[in-house]
């Protein structure tokens, strides 16, 4: 069963003088549990309207989204009890610790205090944060913060986790926990929905692939077969191809029938 | 274990990480409590001995002749003062010879003397004039005017004492004493005031302001830090994500802002008090008079800031909600601070008294309030009056917090320009207002309606039916029907469904008539329960009188239209219309009642007014509710307010209408019109029960921006549909 479902996903903007912004064109797409699915695409593509929409952060102009059968339109916040939000731009509160941090949002979903020591403690062994756990955020690497951000999403132990650039400037060996973390919670049965900028990130991270650009989804599907619909390689090749055909509309048809 | 309720949660981080924070530190404890005592102990030393060392100068006086400069020099001598060498007490002046021009007095040379001495005819001795010119602009020409006047003061007393003794002695006689003929009267003023009134008056003078300035600032770097902060640091993302209601996010903030203010301003009077007292700033006030300081009043001033901490700490939220950023948000405060002073300076006028139309002033009404409490003049009407005009300004503030805050334009930089919210093209049309909107119109009107109705008091009783026409036009034509309809028109708002304009059930018209026949009933014996606890003035009663007899001689359909008609329109359409309707969904059916019922009788200004208002107002809610029309509620306020025209002016009635003069039942209605009175209440009142479930569906309405759709607040929705 998909855990995440986007159907016609519409976002547009007001501007003060001229008409209204299209951030979003009308996209869908499924995410099932035990699945990473990959958003690609440049700066601007609307990536993180989308994340930004599936978390309810922002309404949609049109469209359903579908979280683990609930429409975000009928139960907002039941929909949060769900999904585990990271945020690009690792956003800690720099005076409170990581602890503090992670007991704060625990408190946030409703966790229960013995519930919250478990969960506390599980997430600070797993991602190997006990050396700076009681230190204030303000203090940590950018790796500790990332980490530490990773560990708050998964505070309540949601079934949808949404992660929006998780590796950005990260160096080597934190980006491999990192990822490495995450497909331990592919395994642990989650649906996971991940945007970025590395290409090849993507190639071996991600079950299926979802190339977005100005708004569209241009084309879908795992790597085989976008490797076959494009006749090329590398995903950095695709997506130049793909991307380069538009608007020519014969591509955006075989995207279409991709996902339907 | 139970998990933490959210706003708590949100309370104790919140204030953990404040704490945490040296700037919040530095500006709340460290700047109270060390800098004000240095800087004003400090500042008035240094004032006090610059003044003293210039009282101990030697001054430079100029004068046009050597004959000039002997004479001023026999002056200054005669009259004890110094030539030339001072010593420590006082001043000194060095005469010189000279011709300078008036205008370049100044530090060189501080006065300018010239004598004319002209002879009169004896007995009478001559007459001196003496022209000094000094200029008031230059400290020390000043300072050498005055030492200089205290001289010509003391030589002139003494030469008249002199000539009168020689004019006396020249025609001999009796001895004379010449104290007393220049002294026929004297004075003897003594002050009442008790050293606790001293004390008071003596604070009352610096304090009030302080602590309401003190408040401001102290909310102002808290509700940017926690807002346009918490944007700019990218957190308030990931917090928005968490599934906790808008309004539970911003009353957790808000409380830690209002605290902090509260901790601020408390820790600032507190020093600033014991600055004044022990530093004998309190004796240089009152001039030298012992003082005690009113600690009896503490606790009532702490009791009334507490409100205005909210309104501050609401206020300065709105404000930094629009904000993305923690210099835009600076931006933001500045004007608003400056605007919410304003009437702060302009209440601490020592003329100025708490009365009228300044007793619903924002800031103002604090500040004067304080006063009055310090000095113990206030009154508890006083108290009320102010405390719950704050609370509700508050909450209109905090309503218009939530709404902001949560608005996607003003939560991501990147979703469009926010100044298009503002653009009425992008209203969305809604079936009803929102909570905020709804508050921030009853906040609006409250000053609005109570200068129209200090107007009515302060009228004469003598014209009251013109002032009643006067009245129904503007209040409650003007600000109870018009604006609210033009506010829904304009913010596409629906109009019928807001004002619940649909026809109601046969059941809830037969309610609404039993219920407006009998309510009347209600209400006495509720007045005559309040005055078990609360003694009606007799002023207001002697008021009342007046009022009822000019009722009386009007003529009927005139006193019917004024008393019944226009207001029981006017006040339905308006609280039980747009007011209503916005609290419907910010909360669940009997809050929303009994915070509509609040407000009406709030409105309604007089202490001894609002409980039995606030009590008719429940039931006008929940006949409109139970109904889901206006049209009931309007029947029912009009019967009711039309009885009291009618019901004096049918004489045969009156001896059934008496108040039982004997037995247990002393004081109330007679039994008759109790029983029946009673049986219609419960009648129309169950009618109303048994409406319950043929109500109208109501489609939910968006709440807070994003947080829209489902909340645990909209309950209510269930329970109609």
């Amino acid at each position: 069963m998909p855990m995440i479902e986007v159907e016609n996903l519409v976002k547009s903007f007001p501007t003060a003088t001229g008409p209204e912004k299209l951030a979003v064109a009308g996209i869908s797409f499924q995410v099932s549990a035990g699945e990473i699915y990959g958003l690609l695409g440049p700066n601007g593509a609307g990536k993180t309207t989308t994340l930004r929409i599936l978390s309810g952060l922002l309404q949609p102009t049109d469209g359903r989204t579908v979280i683990n059968g609930i429409d975000v339109a009928d139960d907002n916040r039941r929909v949060r009890h769900y999904i585990g939000f990271m945020t690009a731009n690792t956003g800690l509160y720099q005076r409170l610790s990581p602890r503090e941090l992670l007991n704060y949002f625990a408190d946030l979903n409703g966790l229960s205090p013995n519930v919250t020591r478990r969960r506390v403690e599980e997430l600070i062994d797993w991602l190997g944060m006990a050396d700076f756990a009681d230190l204030r955020c303000g203090a940590l690497s950018t790796g500790q913060k990332q980490r530490t951000s990773i560990a708050r999403a998964l505070i309540a132990n949601p079934p949808v986790l949404i992660l929006d650039e998780p590796t950005l400037g990260l160096d080597v060996l934190t980006n491999r926990l990192i990822l490495d973390f995450i497909r331990q919670e592919r395994a642990r049965g989650k649906a996971i929905l991940l945007s970025t900028h590395y290409l090849d990130e993507a190639e071996t991270m991600c079950d299926r692939i979802g190339l977005l650009h100005e708004g569209v989804l241009v084309a879908e599907g795992r790597l085989a077969e976008l490797q076959r619909q494009s006749g090329a390689e590398r995903l950095t090749e695709i997506f130049l191809k793909l991307v380069g055909r538009k608007p020519g509309d014969a591509l955006l048809s075989t995207a279409g029938e991709a996902v339907s | 274990m139970k998990p933490r309720a959210p706003i708590m949660a949100i309370f104790r981080k919140e204030l953990i990480e404040m704490l945490r924070d040296r700037r919040t530190l530095m500006a709340s404890v460290v700047i109270p409590v060390v800098l004000y005592p240095v800087l004003l102990i400090g500042f008035i030393r240094a004032a006090e001995s610059e003044l003293t060392r210039l009282k101990e100068e030697c001054f430079v006086i100029e004068v046009p002749d050597d004959t000039t400069r002997e004479r001023v020099e026999e002056i200054i001598q005669q009259a004890g003062g110094q030539v030339e060498e001072g010593t420590d007490a006082t001043a000194a002046f060095d005469i010189r010879v000279g011709a300078i021009l008036p205008e370049n007095l100044g530090d060189e040379v501080q006065l300018l003397v010239v004598l004319d001495i002209t002879p009169s005819s004896p007995p009478m001795p001559p007459h001196w004039r003496i022209v000094v010119q000094y200029k008031e602009v230059n400290i020390r020409s000043l300072t050498a005017m005055q030492q200089f006047g205290d001289l010509l003061d003391r030589f002139r007393q003494d030469l008249a004492r002199r000539n009168l003794g020689d004019i006396l002695n020249a025609r001999g006689g009796d001895e004379w004493d010449i104290d007393l003929i220049l002294n026929p009267v004297e004075i003897e003023a003594e002050s009442s005031a008790t050293e606790r009134e001293r004390g008071g008056w003596a604070l009352g003078q610096i304090i009030p302001l302080v602590l309401v300035m003190m408040i401001i600032t102290g909310t102002i770097y808290p509700a940017i830090d926690l807002t346009a902060g918490e944007r700019e640091r990218g957190t308030l993302e990931t917090l928005m994500t968490a599934p906790i209601p808008m309004l539970h996010l911003i009353v957790g903030k808000f409380l830690v802002v209002a605290t902090i203010g509260m901790i601020t301003a408390v820790l600032n009077v507190a020093s600033v008090g014991a600055t004044m007292y022990f530093g004998g700033i309190t004796q240089l006030v009152t001039e030298q008079m012992t003082v005690a300081f009113p600690f009896s009043s503490l606790p009532i001033i702490l009791v009334c800031m507490i409100p205005f901490a909210l309104l501050f700490a609401g206020l300065m939220l709105a404000v930094c909600s629009f904000a993305r950023t923690f210099k835009e948000a600076q931006n933001y405060v500045m004007p608003v601070i400056i605007v919410a002073l304003i009437p702060a300076f302009l209440a601490v006028l020592p003329t100025i008294r708490l009365e009228g139309a300044l007793l619903v002033l924002p800031v103002g009404n604090m500040v004067l309030l304080t006063r009055e409490l310090l000095q113990g003049t206030y009154t508890w009407t006083m108290v009320a009056v102010v405390v719950l005009s704050t609370t509700l300004y508050a909450a209109a503030a905090v309503a218009a917090a939530t709404r902001l805050f949560g608005q996607e334009a003003v939560l991501f930089a990147d979703a469009a320009s926010y100044r298009a919210m503002l653009h009425r093209r992008f209203f969305k049309p809604t079936p009803r207002p929102s909570p905020a909107q709804a508050l921030l119109l009853v906040a609006l009107l409250f000053p609005m309606s109570f200068y129209a109705q200090s107007l009515l008091a302060g009228t004469s009783t003598e014209d009251f039916l013109g002032t009643l026409r006067w009245l129904a036009v503007v209040q409650f034509a003007g600000l109870f029907i018009a604006l609210p309809v033009g506010l829904a028109v304009y913010l596409k708002i629906n109009v019928v469904e807001t004002f619940w304009l649909h026809l109601p059930p046969v059941r809830a018209w037969l309610a609404a008539m039993f219920l407006g026949l009998s309510a009347w009933v209600l209400a006495y014996e509720f007045l005559w329960f309040q005055g078990l606890f609360l003694p009606p003035s007799e002023l207001a009663e002697q008021a009342f009188e007046q009022i009822g007899e000019q009722l009386f001689d009007a003529p009927l359909a005139l006193a019917l239209l004024l008393i019944a008609v226009v207001p029981g329109v006017a006040e339905e359409m308006l609280f039980r219309g747009f007011v209503l309707s916005g609290l419907r969904d910010g909360a669940r059916k009997w809050s929303a009642i009994l915070a509509v019922s609040a407000i009406f009788g709030v409105y309604h200004f007089t202490v001894d007014k609002i409980p039995l208002t606030a009590m008719l107002g429940v039931l006008l809610a929940y006949v409109c509710w139970q109904s889901r029309s206006i049209f009931p509620a309007m029947l029912f306020h009009v019967l009711h307010n039309g009885l009291a025209v009618v019901l004096p002016r049918i004489e045969s009635l009156s001896p059934w209408l008496e108040p039982q003069t004997e037995g247990p039942m002393r004081g109330h209605l007679p039994w008759p019109v109790l029983l029946f009175g009673g049986l219609a209440l419960v009648f129309g009142l169950a009618l109303l029960a048994s409406i319950r479930s043929s109500g109208r569906p109501v489609k939910p309405v968006p709440l807070y921006g994003i947080d829209a759709v489902s909340d645990p607040y909209n309950d209510g929705n269930k329970e109609r549909v």
